[in-house]
């Protein structure tokens, strides 16, 4: 049996990628010859074979195909229906384009395209649909998927790895000056919530008091100029200043140091398929409040303060109450970490993928 | 049950969240603060930049540098540049009155920008500047002179107080240093006198500080071979990473290769299976047995009650056990081959499919009340010694066995004429062979002794 992992981008530090690589990675322990096939690989030193060759690699009866599915991509679609082995959707969802059709005609385009391709997919006669969240999942079957192959496996990711990871320092440093520290990390895109993050923030300052900062952690795109401004002009409508830090492209050391710093993690997005920063803080302890968006509450369960609505009053509040009452907030952190052990460990989650996959090993 | 204390029970604690939330909402915003770290940096450098009311005399009241410091702190907000505060140290040193100095700096570019307010210091400022002007400065330091010369005569008659008092202190001072002056070298002698004692205690101290360098290198020697041993362990896993890899790599590739065994000898059992099905069924349709069976069969009965249970081994196709049932026998029928055994459940006889030799291992001893075997069971001398010690082991005394010799049905087996099986189960120690001869098939029939 040969086994390939099949995306259109393959970016070593997003959270498809950690997913596929990891996949990857198991398959090989399980001593299963495996490749990974991509249309292009960005920052990636694991070798990787370009699409033409995956017929000839794994398209015989015996072989497994794992595809993930995060952007429309026709060639994948194509060779699916062609490779006679077992075949395996592996569903990050598509954000709708509706959210990039201010800001980015290319974007919204993309996104459209993508999600007009979601109906092909589910239909394409898989042998196993596993979405990185039942939300993922439930929209598969919508579109078509026969829900008694379907199964939901959470993405696989970096968190141990994080929390073995030493902070970086001098950010440490600077960003524990007594500043009651906010954090929010994501790419900058526009169904990420930074505008009514930003606002949620303001009524903090305003209800609760100084001293505060509101730490983004995320790359932005040029692209997306237009949204990013919009955050800079909600900004400064507050009247938040310097209490507002950016920090872009960071190393690991940052990012953990990022959340070593912070007292909270907060997050109004309005759409995600998983929400791996969201593990990741319940995974090193910080407290977060969520908005209860899309995959969000099953990812959270029951450790994270969630709301249905986007009163930014009420993330404030909940910041407030996570500042000054220890006992919630503890309590939190210990909810937030057995949940991250019971369920997003990676030791748990290779045994559930290999369960999944015991009827075709 | 009831909740666990240590847990916080989230929806209450929104419910007060949702209250503090339209609390807030309702009230003033509260005030911004700067940042700590510029509220940092402010109360590091000692400055009151907020400050821009001051009195004279809170200025004057220094001398000198500090005086400078703080004349540039307090009117131009900031500390004083080098070049600055040599200027106005050097004009404090010419002569020049502080209010000169404060002046220069209140009404400069920069202390202007500022804008602080200090009182009473305009009139004196331009007195000091007047009286620094050629002519007329020389009467107006005069005039000054003279309307200060009240004041200046009882800050003399202060000074001469001021200076008793503090030659007074100076000579308590001094006679209380001379005391202490007196401790000192009574100490010192004491210190002298312990000095042999001081050296024995050094002595014991630079033994036991030896001691712990000397166990400190121990330490150091313990821990670079902890170190080499930890090098070494970790250049054995390695290798021993591999060697679980590789293994399990071939255990894989072997359980892979036994599956794949496994199916090939499905599949040839399967095939040898009918063949052996196919000859019987070209000799059954060369010679019908059914009349020999039935032959067989009525024999058999005679020795039996009716309805008894006879144990057949080997049974093919079913045709040997359903004569049996038509002598009013019940029967308890096995064979290994899957395709006769199909037969005979297609011809209404149920045949159970599997080894007739654990079959019969399994019976109690004694339990056997009637036992026939197929000759094709027989195979080499070993199976047939092993299958005839079962036999006897397992029948009752003097229960009948008939070994059926089905001509050609096993060409190459050990058994295949009257004769042979008489001799065989004779000298597997059963009673007297009788042979069943119908048409050209034979059976023998024996009793256990």
């Amino acid at each position: 049996m040969k086994a390939a992992i099949l995306l259109p981008v393959l970016a070593g530090k997003d959270a498809v990628g950690n997913d596929a690589l990891m996949m990857a990675r198991l398959l090989r322990e399980r001593g299963i010859d495996t490749r990974v096939f991509c249309g292009t690989a960005v920052g990636v030193d694991e070798p990787h074979y370009p699409i033409a060759g995956l017929a000839a690699f794994a398209g015989g009866p015996d072989d497994l195909v794992i595809y993930h599915f995060s952007v429309g991509w026709q060639p994948a679609l194509d060779l699916l229906r062609r490779v006679r082995g077992y075949r395996v959707v592996r569903y990050h969802n598509i954000t709708p384009a509706r959210f990039f059709a201010p800001y980015s005609p290319e974007h919204e385009a993309a996104c459209a395209a993508g999600r007009a391709q979601i109906a092909a997919v589910a239909q394409c006669g898989a042998e196993l649909y596993l979405g990185a969240s039942q939300y993922n999942l439930d929209e598969l079957v919508a579109h078509g998927a026969p829900a008694e192959r379907g199964a939901v496996l959470a993405p696989f990711h970096r968190v141990e790895h994080l929390l073995d990871a030493e902070a970086d320092l001098g950010l440490l440093d600077q960003l524990g000056d007594g500043s009651h520290n906010v954090l929010m990390v994501g790419r900058v895109a526009p169904n990420k919530g930074h505008v009514a993050l930003v606002d949620a923030f303001a009524a903090f300052v305003d209800g609760w008091g100084d001293p505060a900062r509101l730490l983004i952690v995320g790359k932005s795109d040029p692209s997306l100029r237009g949204y990013t401004d919009r955050i800079h002009a909600r900004v400064a409508e507050h009247r938040l200043g310097d209490r507002v830090q950016w920090l872009e492209s960071v190393s690991e050391a940052q990012l953990k140091a990022a959340y070593l710093a912070s007292h909270a993690f907060i997050t109004l997005s309005e759409h995600e398929g998983f929400c791996v920063p969201l593990i990741e803080a319940m995974a090193l302890g910080i407290p977060v409040v969520a908005h209860g968006s899309s995959a969000i509450p099953e990812t959270a369960g029951d450790g994270a303060i969630v709301w249905d609505e986007t009163d930014p009053w009420l993330y404030a509040a909940s910041l407030a109450r996570l500042r000054e009452d220890a006992h919630c907030r503890n309590g939190l952190r210990d909810l937030a970490r057995r949940r991250f052990d019971a369920v997003f460990a990676t030791a748990v989650m290779r045994e559930r993928f290999f369960a999944l996959l015991g009827g075709v090993l | 049950m009831k909740p666990d204390p240590a847990t916080p029970d989230l929806e209450s604690i929104k419910a007060e969240i949702r209250s503090a939330a339209a609390a807030a909402r309702a009230r003033a915003p509260l005030p911004r603060v700067d940042p700590a770290p510029r509220a940092q940096a402010a109360a590091s450098d000692g400055i009151e930049r907020e400050r821009l009311d001051y009195d004279v005399s809170e200025l004057t009241g220094l001398d000198h540098g500090a005086f400078v410091d703080n004349a540039y702190r307090a009117l131009l907000k900031r500390n004083p540049d080098e070049g600055g505060a040599g200027l106005q140290l050097h004009l404090l040193m010419t002569g020049a009155d502080k209010t000169e100095i404060l002046g220069n700096l209140r009404w400069s570019a920069e202390g202007r920008h500022i804008g602080a307010r200090v009182r009473r210091l305009r009139l004196r400022y331009v007195l000091a500047k007047l009286s620094r002007l050629p002519l007329v400065g020389y009467p107006v330091g005069w005039l000054l002179a003279l309307l200060k010369l009240p004041a200046m005569l009882r800050d003399q008659r202060l000074l001469q107080a001021a200076l008793c008092e503090r030659a007074s202190l100076l000579a308590m001072a001094q006679a209380t240093l001379q005391r202490q002056l007196e401790q000192l070298e009574v100490a010192q002698r004491g210190l002298v006198a312990q000095a042999p004692h001081r050296d024995e205690q050094a002595r014991q101290l630079a033994a036991r500080v030896d001691a712990v360098e000397r166990a400190g290198a121990e330490l150091r020697t313990d821990l670079q071979a902890a170190a080499r041993e930890r090098a070494d362990v970790s250049a054995a896993i390695e290798p021993l990473r591999h060697y679980v890899h590789t293994t399990h790599h071939w255990l894989t590739s072997l359980r892979e290769g036994m599956v794949e065994l496994e199916a090939a000898a499905t599949r040839e059992q399967r095939r040898a299976d009918e063949l052996v099905a196919a000859l019987v069924a070209h000799e059954a349709a060369q010679e019908s047995p059914a009349q020999a069976h039935r032959d067989w069969a009525a024999t058999l009965a005679q020795h039996l009650p009716a309805g008894a249970l006879v144990m057949d081994l080997g049974s093919g196709d079913g045709a040997w056990p359903a004569a049996l049932i038509g002598q009013g026998l019940a029967v308890a029928a096995v064979d290994a081959n899957a395709v006769l055994v199909a037969r005979a459940q297609a011809r209404g006889i149920h045949v159970a499919l599997g080894d007739p030799a654990a079959v019969l291992a399994r019976c109690a001893d004694a339990s056997v009340i009637a036992l026939s075997l197929s000759a094709t069971l027989l195979g080499d001398a070993v199976t047939a010694a092993r299958l005839f010690d079962e036999a006897r082991r397992a029948m009752a005394d003097g229960a009948p066995l008939l070994l059926r010799v089905e001509t050609g049905a096993a060409p190459a087996a050990l058994v295949n004429d009257a004769r042979t099986a008489a001799a065989w189960l004779q000298a597997a120690g059963f009673g007297e062979p009788r042979t069943l001869a119908a048409q050209a098939r034979v059976a023998v029939l024996v009793h256990k002794r």
